[in-house]
């Protein structure tokens, strides 16, 4: 247990990293694809709401101290682990892959969408309207995050779904 | 069992050490049966408040444990401008600033090729521009020295300039813009400060087309400025920088290096013109065969002087047997 919560924790500190140097290269229209909402609907599914939280709290810190959003990239990662939680399969649970991969999809938008919306109404580097980033930037963001959720899902984590 | 020893709780779960577990051990350690029982004590009533918010906190830990994260992420939020948490976030910006430069150089280095396509362009647009520059410059200099040689100075030179030349290995033709408005007339000589250039065969307004030396029907006779040999200088094409001189007798005492001028014998042009240096003497059945190398560099050939048909009323007549009596 405690190997894994070490291996998550690269991860989360990895994600963080990436997510606040290179993704922002990559944005298409302001709207990059978020990594962490990734990793974090992954961990909500497989160890539940809390450890998505604090995973989430950890990797909003260190994205914040790369970017200078600190208090706002914790409370966005700690709002996406605690949505994300919504999507967990307890332990013991009789649910397929198929299904466990489903629900890191549906994690993966929602998670990915409550971060978006709170970076667009705490941060508006940008200037543009709050309806344009609400309606377009924030609903771009998810959709680009699904593609490589989707990909992840069927190539990388399914091994742990099938465990 | 009223009182739960803290080191209870704090001890690693049989079942995994979940938190979710934690209530599983307290109702195994017969504490969650208080809460159904009447307080009777003070003591009695403490624990209960306890245990109580103790249910709260384990039945709402998710929620609770999101009040605590959004706390203190607020509370960062508004400590963040203070001073250390600046420097702390100044330093995590400069990190990011180092990994997004390094990115940057990645993109630009993938973005090579077409900036290097765009440099290449840019360069052949430069490089077109030096080179039309640099033949002003040439054409300038060239004129320059036409217009410094004493002969430019002389009655009826005409300066000119080569506007199309039309090379081959055995027929080649130039055209200057001078042509009869300018005094030009057909078998004027044409040549350069460096020597002789041609003949003019054909005479326009404005234009002239010059057969020049390296031209296989062009012959002319010539002389060596040292020994005094003559001959008769000729083009068999090829080499644009090489002639053969034809009638040199073997007992001439010409010598490789001598310089070959045009001679007093030739019908077009004026003598003393230079032709070309004798790099090579083979001796052949009745004269020697000798190699010169030509004065002009037909490769870059821009101004021209024409020289006047000084010789023409007295060496044509004669070879069309006219009578003297007849020329005036």
């Amino acid at each position: 247990m405690s190997r894994n919560l070490f291996i998550y924790t690269l991860y989360a500190v990895a994600m963080a990293i990436l997510q606040a140097t290179l993704m922002p290269h990559l944005a298409l229209l302001h709207a990059p694809v978020d990594l962490q909402a990734i990793l974090l609907a992954f961990l909500a599914v497989m160890i539940g709401r809390n450890g998505a939280m604090g995973f989430g709290f950890l990797g909003g810190m260190v994205a914040g101290l790369l970017s200078g959003e600190m208090g706002l990239q914790m409370l966005a990662g700690t709002l996406a682990g605690f949505v994300a939680g919504w999507f967990h399969i307890p332990e013991g649970s009789h649910a397929t892959p198929v299904q466990k991969a489903r629900k890191f999809i549906e994690a993966t938008a929602a998670a990915c969408l409550v971060a978006s919306v709170v970076m667009l109404l705490g941060n508006n580097p940008l200037g543009l309207s709050p309806a344009w980033r609400l309606l377009v930037i924030a609903p771009l963001s998810t959709l680009l995050t699904l593609l490589p959720a989707f990909v992840a899902s069927r190539f990388f984590i399914g091994s742990a779904f099938s465990d | 069992m009223f009182i739960l020893p803290v080191s209870r709780f704090r001890r690693p779960a049989a079942d995994g050490g979940k938190i979710l577990n934690l209530r599983k051990y307290l109702c195994r350690a017969n504490v969650g049966a208080l809460p159904f029982r009447e307080p009777r004590t003070s003591g009695q009533s403490a624990l209960f408040a306890v245990k109580q918010f103790i249910n709260f906190l384990f039945r709402h830990n998710a929620w609770m444990l999101l009040a605590l994260l959004s706390a203190l992420s607020l509370l960062v939020m508004k400590l963040e401008r203070e001073e250390v948490p600046q420097k702390l976030l100044e330093g995590g910006l400069a990190f990011r600033a180092g990994l997004a430069e390094q990115f940057g150089q990645i993109a630009w280095r993938l973005g090579l090729s077409e900036e290097n396509g765009r440099l290449m362009r840019l360069n052949a647009t430069l490089l077109s521009q030096l080179l039309q520059r640099e033949s002003e410059l040439r054409q300038q200099q060239q004129l320059k020295a036409l217009l410094a040689d004493p002969a430019a100075d002389a009655d009826g030179y005409v300066v000119a300039r080569v506007v199309e030349r039309t090379f081959s290995d055995r027929e080649n033709i130039l055209i200057i813009n001078a042509g009869k408005l300018a005094g030009v007339r057909q078998g004027m000589s044409v040549l350069t400060p460096r020597g002789l250039v041609g003949r003019v065969v054909a005479v326009s307004n404005q234009y002239a087309r010059v057969m020049p030396v390296i031209h296989t029907d062009f012959k002319v006779g010539v002389t060596s400025s040292k020994s005094g040999s003559m001959g008769v200088m000729s083009w068999n094409g090829g080499n644009e920088e090489r002639a053969f001189i034809e009638h040199i007798p073997q007992s001439s005492p010409l010598e490789v290096g001598e310089v070959m001028a045009t001679s007093g014998v030739s019908t077009f042009a004026v003598e003393g013109i230079p032709v070309g240096t004798v790099v090579d003497i083979q001796p052949d059945r009745l004269f020697s065969r000798v190699e010169i190398r030509l004065a002009v560099e037909f490769s870059s050939l821009g101004h021209v002087l024409v020289a006047p048909l000084q010789r023409e009323s007295e060496v044509l007549r004669l070879l069309m047997r006219e009578e003297p009596d007849k020329e005036q």
